[in-house]
């Protein structure tokens, strides 16, 4: 009993620590966020329509590929990888769209009050992360991903979502 | 209406999108995305990992893979869980080696509180609808400090499909056949539609029961086969609306159990029992603001347990009953946001239990009684770079025993892949109005200590380990005591000590997962507990349980394989022996339950699904074994069980 209980202790002390379980939904996450280019209206669009990508490589991997030659009306896609240590919000000042990784910790939430100041749309994955800055967030229900919107998070940002997107999703 | 009338009848599961292989994601409709279906590795990891206790989730989909029949299945399955029996045919709960059954572990359906108000008890077997629960969160350890002297070991908490889930309707039929008769036949129906104001939404259970086909004998070796005298036959029904932030809930729950066992003499006829409870519930969040909120909560739950009116009843001094409880309840909760970072929940909460004994009158001479309680609870919640703290307490008064004072407090620290989590909880069970009536000589609320420590690591998006070690002392436990003419009494000492461990790994071919637990009695001298020569165990829970299972998706998107493995150790209990005439201990060997379910999808059309599949499949027998020294041999568990399911459902 007590050898188990050492076994036990000790398998979790000396093993080494692997790096935060990556998402396996990223592509479907991507082509929501293509989809969501189509139903807001973008003020002030110029050539280029960024999309920052924080601390989620496979997301990131999986818009660079799905964006290709892609256009929001008349801007070209462009997408950038971002790593969230030494966060500066003025970095994305252009930004159109900001992705934010998987999951609702204390960097999600410091990153989200910075961006609360920037007019771009924020794009969270984690629970109550809605209600804390972000405008679109996505939800696994039921081993689906919905999404819940807070429009008036939006509406701050002058940014208007589609009634057909506002339906879909959940009201905050 | 006729539509959905027709629609009600016909059989349902999940809506499951699938993958239209031959089309690209980015080329889908956002109305097409929403329908994929997609793998989750680490979701409900994470989500337990960072909460302030040891915490197991069960989704509609492991539910439905695995093929649960009723909650016990699902239980079975979870680390520190395991059924044992009290009078009358009753199946309860006990969790970590103490016996739970009389209000020591919270059960809660859609926000409300099913325990009965007399005893505290929540009977199972085939009593609820499984295949309309959405989740089940399960906090193992325990909740006193936010919900009160019920949650003293565990907290187990339903959340059924509700509008949003349905969006349409759905039926599901269950049947499932023994060698000798039929083990349970059940139709869950459900409707739930969603509208520009109001979300609602129905679902419903009823159905009919056998806890077994086996033999039973009695305390003075009457046998009698539990075949038609052992039904369990449930008709629950479960209403809710929402319009904005207003909501209200109503559940009937008609439980009608055939009851012959009675205190271990057994009747001479079968006769019928039944547990009625009637609960309704409306309240309304107020946002005072985007940090504060304030929730006022009314409710009202009617309970009439162990209800037996008939004439054989009167053999048995005891077994006539018929006391029914309202409770009445205004709780108002409220939560601010200093930070995003600091949370503070505050409630206050009053009720009275005004209980009437139609049949007699209680100890005190009277017809009825009254009780009132009043509650204080507050939980401060902060996130630093040091650790997550979480600190709460809760004051509870009650009219008729001594005042209750509860903190708790949690550690959890998460580097990478890896945490850990430091518990300390005091916890209390309030005596309930049976054990007030029935007090040898006063009573007052159980006190509890839990200390807990968990290890987890996420070692990759495939694999998941936790393990937690828990010391649980119950200073003052009230203790039933048939033989001493239908007592409670608070006596001296009980506890456990053990651990507990999970494994998970999911892959491309599925989900599989083991978990382990393990208790040994700590100072227990309650002789009604305590098991002779044995002083690690207590009655009728097994110091060790392990379960094995897998959600296997070999053979196509649209086929499950379920195999499963529970192993039941070594128990100790009561029984009629015949070579003494008379009860004696005795020991019952270990129980390996084998099941195998599977399931297809799409099955015919694209929204029937169809699962076969065989339980108990090496036909032992889990008895269920009385949990304290009562005099009462265990009931027969059941038998092998061929199972059909045929779920179907519609979006409307």
């Amino acid at each position: 009993m007590k050898s188990l209980v050492i076994l036990l202790l000790t398998s979790f002390l000396f093993t080494s620590f692997s790096a935060e379980a990556s998402s396996e939904d990223a592509p479907l996450r991507s082509a929501f966020t293509l989809q969501f280019t189509r139903y807001i209206e973008w003020p002030n669009l110029g050539e280029q329509f960024l999309i920052d990508v924080i601390d989620d490589q496979q997301l990131y991997d999986s818009l660079k590929e799905s964006t290709k030659d892609k256009k929001v009306g008349t801007a070209n896609i462009s997408v950038r990888m971002n790593n969230h240590e030494g966060f500066e919000s003025s970095r994305y000042s252009k930004s159109q769209i900001i992705i934010l990784a998987k999951g609702n910790t204390k960097e999600t939430k410091t990153i989200l009050n910075e961006l609360k100041k920037l007019n771009a749309l924020i794009i969270s994955y984690g629970d109550d992360l809605a209600s804390m800055g972000s405008i679109i967030n996505f939800l696994m229900l039921d081993n689906h991903l919905r999404f819940e919107i807070n429009q008036k998070a939006a509406e701050s940002k002058k940014l208007k979502i589609s009634s057909q997107l506002l339906k879909l999703g959940k009201p905050l | 209406m006729k539509k959905i009338s027709t629609l009600l009848f016909i059989t349902q599961f999940l809506s499951i999108g699938s993958y239209a292989e031959d089309k690209k994601l980015e080329e889908m409709s956002l109305e097409e995305l929403m329908d994929v279906k997609v793998s989750v590795a680490s979701n409900k990891e994470t989500t337990t990992r960072n909460s302030p206790g040891i915490v197991s989730l069960i989704t509609a989909e492991e539910i439905a893979h695995s093929g649960a029949r009723d909650l016990i299945d699902v239980l079975n399955s979870v680390p520190g869980f395991n059924f044992a029996s009290d009078v009358e045919g009753v199946t309860g709960l006990g969790f970590r080696g103490i016996w739970g059954l009389e209000g020591k572990i919270l059960l809660i359906i859609d926000g409300q509180e099913m325990n009965e108000s007399l005893y505290g008890v929540n009977a199972f077997g085939n009593h609820f609808p499984v295949n309309l629960i959405q989740r089940i969160e399960i906090i193992r350890g325990p909740g006193s400090a936010i919900y009160g002297g019920n949650a003293e070991l565990a907290v187990i908490k339903i959340i059924t499909k509700n509008a949003e889930d349905l969006k349409g309707a759905s039926a599901t039929v269950t049947y499932g056949q023994t060698d000798k008769t039929y083990a349970r036949r059940n139709i869950e129906l459900a409707f739930g539609k969603v509208d520009e104001k109001w979300n609602y939404s129905a679902i419903g259970l009823i159905g009919q029961g056998q806890q077994s086909d086996r033999n039973y004998t009695d305390s003075t070796g009457n046998k009698f086969s539990f075949q038609s005298n052992s039904s369990q036959d449930p008709t629950f029904l479960d209403l809710s609306a929402n319009n904005g932030e207003l909501h209200a809930q109503f559940i009937y729950d008609i439980y009608h159990n055939t009851e012959r066992t009675a205190y271990g003499t057994n009747l001479s006829t079968p006769g019928n029992m039944n547990f009625n409870s009637i609960l309704a519930d409306v309240n309304y969040k107020i946002k005072v603001n985007s940090q504060f909120t304030i929730t006022p909560d009314l409710s009202i739950k009617f309970n009439e347990p162990y209800r037996d009116l008939d004439s054989q009843a009167n053999e048995i001094a005891g077994i006539l009953f018929n006391k029914t409880v309202t409770r009445s309840k205004f709780k108002i909760s409220s939560s601010y946001e200093f930070t995003d970072r600091v949370n503070l929940s505050t409630g206050l909460e009053g009720y009275e239990d005004s209980a009437i004994d139609h049949v007699g009158s209680f100890q005190n001479g009277k017809k009825s009684v009254q009780y009132y309680n009043a509650a204080i609870f507050s939980q401060l919640s902060a996130e630093t770079d040091l650790v997550n703290f979480t600190a709460g307490a809760r004051f509870e008064d009650n009219s008729a025993f001594d005042s209750s004072f509860v903190p708790r407090i949690s550690l959890v620290k998460q580097i990478n892949s890896f945490h850990t989590k430091f518990l300390y909880s005091k916890a209390f069970k309030n005596p309930s109005i049976e054990n007030i009536n029935y007090a040898t000589n006063g009573i007052e609320p159980e006190k509890t200590s839990v200390a807990e420590i968990e290890l987890g690591n996420q070692f990759s998006d495939k694999l998941y380990i936790s393990s937690n070690f828990f010391k649980i002392a119950i200073d003052q436990p009230i203790v039933y005591n048939y033989a001493a003419g239908d007592s409670y009494t608070n006596f001296g000492h009980t506890g456990t000590r053990g651990f507990e461990f999970e494994g998970k790994f999911k892959d491309t071919w599925g989900l599989a997962q083991f978990n382990y637990s393990h208790y040994q009695a700590d100072g227990n001298d309650v002789d009604a507990f305590s098991v002779p020569d044995q002083a690690n165990s207590h009655l009728a829970l097994p110091t060790h349980k392990a379960s094995i299972s897998a959600n296997l998706n070999l053979l196509g998107e649209n086929y499950w394989i379920d195999p499963a493995l529970i192993f039941v150790g070594t128990r100790y209990g009561y029984d009629y022996n015949s070579d003494l005439a008379a009860m004696a201990i005795k020991k019952f060997e270990p129980v390996w339950l084998a099941n195998l379910y599977f399931e297809k999808r799409n099955f015919i059309t694209p929204k029937l699904n169809l699962g076969v599949g065989v339980f108990n499949i090496l036909n032992q027998d889990l008895n269920l074994i009385q949990a304290y020294n009562g005099g009462h041999p265990p009931l027969p568990g059941q038998s092998r069980e061929y199972v059909l399911k045929l779920n179907y459902s519609v979006n409307i």
